[in-house]
């Protein structure tokens, strides 16, 4: 079986030779054979070779996802191909999206496999591990080599149909479910060597890894409420009617903040519950329910409270990656204290 | 302390005029067998029949499992045949390779705990190679509840019936002198090795989901030291029907015991074993269990310990905070535990852990699914009950698919069989 496997190969407008950000705009092109890493994917490959090289601006994309996959899959198509492989992206964000959406295209449209290569915090990784198979890469293009050859042996089990182990054995992110298989010794035993590391002060490699999560302790409670300067922030999805900014509903990478000058009580049609993950019905009657921004100008009228801060900051907690969670929560407690707000009432759904 | 273990090794079993061992044969006298363990009004329909394993036999119902054992002295599973006095020294015969499988069929009439939460063998086929039970060559109790008797009465006499069977089959090596006999004894060879107990977890909910230590149930059992060899003699029996709970063939098997024992006075120093009971009712009760298993542990200077649970959320629960307590004290743990994934493996596998749990042993996803076969035989009862099986109409003799749940003790929580889960 010599080169008798057809690949094509998936790549961005930067690895293509057309240029960097300038040209991200670049629609879907297509070259004769391989094509920049296409080389070095070829040279590995040996019972493969690359029969063309698509190419995309990561602009278009990410951001004309529909039309860009239509007309990637026909030209992919077009190609014949047995696998498809796409990237390295590394640590670049667009691109990793991209390369996700192309194998998840030609998985579930072509019924062929892909595979793809990109650094573990790539935003890609979250959003396609669960659906495609993803070989760890480092996070510049200077690591091309160690994301090549795993993502090669991959692709060559892939396009000979051989059954794919686990992540940790055949070297890819882990997909996120887990399957029985039978070891060679039994459990007791496995734990007894287990021990005898863990006393030597060996690095043991637990068969089941427990996701560490942070722990928020509330702080002390406000001593002067009267003088405090109080801020909203909500995960529940609150925003300016007709969602201005297109504020995801669930699976959130950003979160925005709007203005409360002027508004006393927020009512129906005035703001939108867009929120994914429950029913926004009551929400909508009236988004007060999530934001009380109703209550909080009754506390500032009465004296209770000093004021409410005058902008609110929102996101929609739905099914998101903790990571980008965590982010959330820094970007939007620094602009809370530069603002001097001392407390916040953070509502969630 | 010190136990011999003389092994008469069993490769098939069959009925007979006389019960006998016979260079690897055991011969049943089935009629004088039901006139051992049959005198017991709270019983019904009582049967035993013999299968061995390759045979087309499904065994439904199970509900313990127990090796046949003998002590020429007397003391053989005490509490239950025999006072309470400390066991785990002198001599034991064991049949190694032959079993007694418990089956029973519950009345309906009761509900909530008072249920049946059952396994599954299958002798030959795809299950063969997950269940315990698969592999030994078994003498199968059946049977059902007598008319009016509760489902609680009825559980004790079939135990008291299987713990008889079991000591009755072994007892036909009393004169013989076995080739084979390991010696138990936690010498003092180990000084200066690192000192390791075993924090072993029963469970003891209530009637059906219970487990016994020297006959008495573990409801509420503070923390304590024992032997190993006390297990080998039958100290802890089960009456946990539930699932992959642990049963009393392990209990007096028991994988991390027989570990701990062959690396004894080379890698380790086996100190002994902290007897918890999971399934703490209050969180009161949690904080205390684990706090005086942590405490034996300090007291005992132990360098590290390994922890198994029985049971589900709330054992769990018990096993982690005591693996917490333990960590916190600078002993070194290692949890075994199933996993409760979902059957497509991707839900949240534990239902509760702690930060310390950095070294888990899995024994596998317990609601994965696995296709059966049809059987030419059926032991134990005729259908299956519950949500372990997705084909509650068949009769289990034919071809169903069922949950590793009922596979009985595919995902040993002791530890005993060689499943566990890979991350893809």
């Amino acid at each position: 079986m010599s080169q008798n496997i057809r690949i094509v190969h998936y790549i961005n407008q930067f690895f293509a030779g057309i240029g960097g950000e300038d040209k991200a705009h670049v629609g879907v092109g297509v070259r004769e054979g391989a094509v920049g890493p296409g080389r070095l994917i070829e040279q590995k490959f040996s019972q493969g070779r690359i029969v063309g090289t698509v190419f995309c601006g990561d602009n278009y994309a990410t951001e004309n996802p529909l039309d860009a996959m239509n007309e990637i899959i026909e030209a992919i198509q077009n190609l014949e191909p047995d696998i498809v492989i796409a990237g390295p992206a590394f640590n670049a964000g667009r691109y990793g999206m991209a390369c996700g959406m192309v194998c998840e295209a030609v998985v579930e449209r072509l019924g062929l496999p892909a595979v793809t290569a990109m650094h573990i915090e790539n935003p890609g990784v979250e959003l396609y591990r669960s659906k495609i198979y993803i070989v760890p890469a480092g996070a510049s293009a200077a690591t091309m080599a160690d994301a090549v050859n795993p993502m090669v042996e991959l692709a060559a089990k892939l396009a000979a149909g051989t059954k794919i182990g686990p992540a940790d054995v055949e070297g890819y992110i882990p997909q996120g479910f887990r399957k029985n298989a039978i070891s060679t010794q039994n459990a007791a035993e496995r734990a007894v060597d287990m021990l005898l590391q863990k006393l030597k002060g060996e690095q043991v490699k637990t068969e089941l890894p427990i996701p560490v999560l942070d722990r928020v302790v509330p702080p002390e409670p406000i001593l002067d409420l009267k003088s405090a300067t109080i801020a909203l922030v909500t995960e529940g999805g609150i925003v300016p009617a007709g969602n201005p900014d297109h504020l995801e509903v669930g699976r959130s990478t950003r979160w925005a903040k709007y203005s409360l000058v002027g508004i006393v009580d927020l009512v129906e049609k005035s703001h939108d519950a867009i929120h994914g993950g429950y029913d926004c019905f009551y929400a909508n009657k009236d988004p007060d329910r999530v934001l009380p921004v109703d209550v909080m100008r009754e506390f500032e009228a009465e004296g209770y409270i000093g004021k409410l801060h005058e902008t609110y900051y929102v996101t929609c907690g739905m099914a998101s990656y903790v990571a980008n969670c965590k982010r959330f929560g820094q970007e939007i407690g620094k602009e809370l204290i530069e603002a001097k707000v001392d407390a916040v009432i953070a509502t969630g759904t | 302390m010190k136990l011999e273990l003389a092994k008469f090794l069993v490769n098939k079993i069959e009925f007979g005029e006389k019960t006998e061992y016979d260079n690897g044969l055991l011969r049943v006298n089935k009629e004088e067998m039901l006139g051992l363990i049959g005198e017991d009004y709270r019983i019904e329909n009582l049967d035993v029949d013999i299968t061995n394993p390759g045979d087309s036999v499904r065994i439904i119902h199970v509900l313990d499992m127990v090796e046949p054992r003998f002590k020429p002295e007397g003391g053989i599973y005490p509490g239950f045949l025999s006072p309470p006095h400390t066991a785990g020294s002198g001599r034991t015969n064991c049949l190694e390779g032959a079993a007694v499988v418990l089956t029973g069929e519950y009345s309906k009439t009761e509900k909530g705990l008072m249920v049946s939460r059952e396994g599954l063998i299958d002798m030959s086929g795809p299950a063969a190679q997950y269940c315990l039970g698969a592999k030994t060559h078994n003498l199968v109790i059946t049977s059902k509840a007598a008319a009016g008797i509760s489902n609680a009465d009825y559980d004790a006499s079939i135990r008291l019936a299987s713990l008889k069977a079991a000591n009755y089959l072994a007892e036909t090596t009393k004169e013989l002198i076995s080739e084979n006999i390991e010696t138990y004894e936690l010498s003092d060879t180990a000084e200066g090795l690192p000192r390791v107990a075993y924090i072993y977890q029963i469970q003891s909910q209530g009637a059906l989901l219970e487990t016994f230590v020297y006959g008495s149930d573990a409801v509420n059992l503070v923390p304590t030291l024992m032997h190993p060899n006390e297990f080998m003699d039958g100290a802890v029996v089960s009456g946990n029907h539930s699932m992959q709970t642990v049963p009393t063939y392990i209990h007096c098997n028991n994988p991390v015991i027989e570990s701990l024992y062959q690396r004894h006075g080379k890698d380790l120093c086996f100190v002994g074993i902290i007897l918890t009971e999971g399934h703490g009712k209050t969180t009161f009760l949690k904080e205390r269990s684990a706090s005086f298993a942590a405490k034996i542990a300090r007291l005992l200077d132990i360098d590290g310990v390994i922890l198994t649970q029985e049971g589900a959320g709330m054992s769990m629960i018990d096993q982690m905070l005591a693996c917490r307590e333990c960590e916190k004290q600078g002993i070194k743990s290692v949890v075994i535990t199933y996993e409760i994934g979902g059957m497509e493996g991707n839900d949240v596998p534990l239902i509760d852990s702690v930060p310390e749990a950095n070294a888990i042993v899995s024994t596998g996803n317990r609601e994965e699914l696995l296709d059966l076969p049809a059987v030419e035989k059926l032991l134990g009862g005729k259908y299956i009950e519950g949500a372990f099986v997705l084909n509650e109409q068949t009769e289990a003799s034919g071809a169903i698919t069922v949950n590793f749940t009922i596979v009985y003790s595919s995902t040993n929580q002791a530890g005993a069989m060689k499943m566990r889960a890979m991350q893809y």
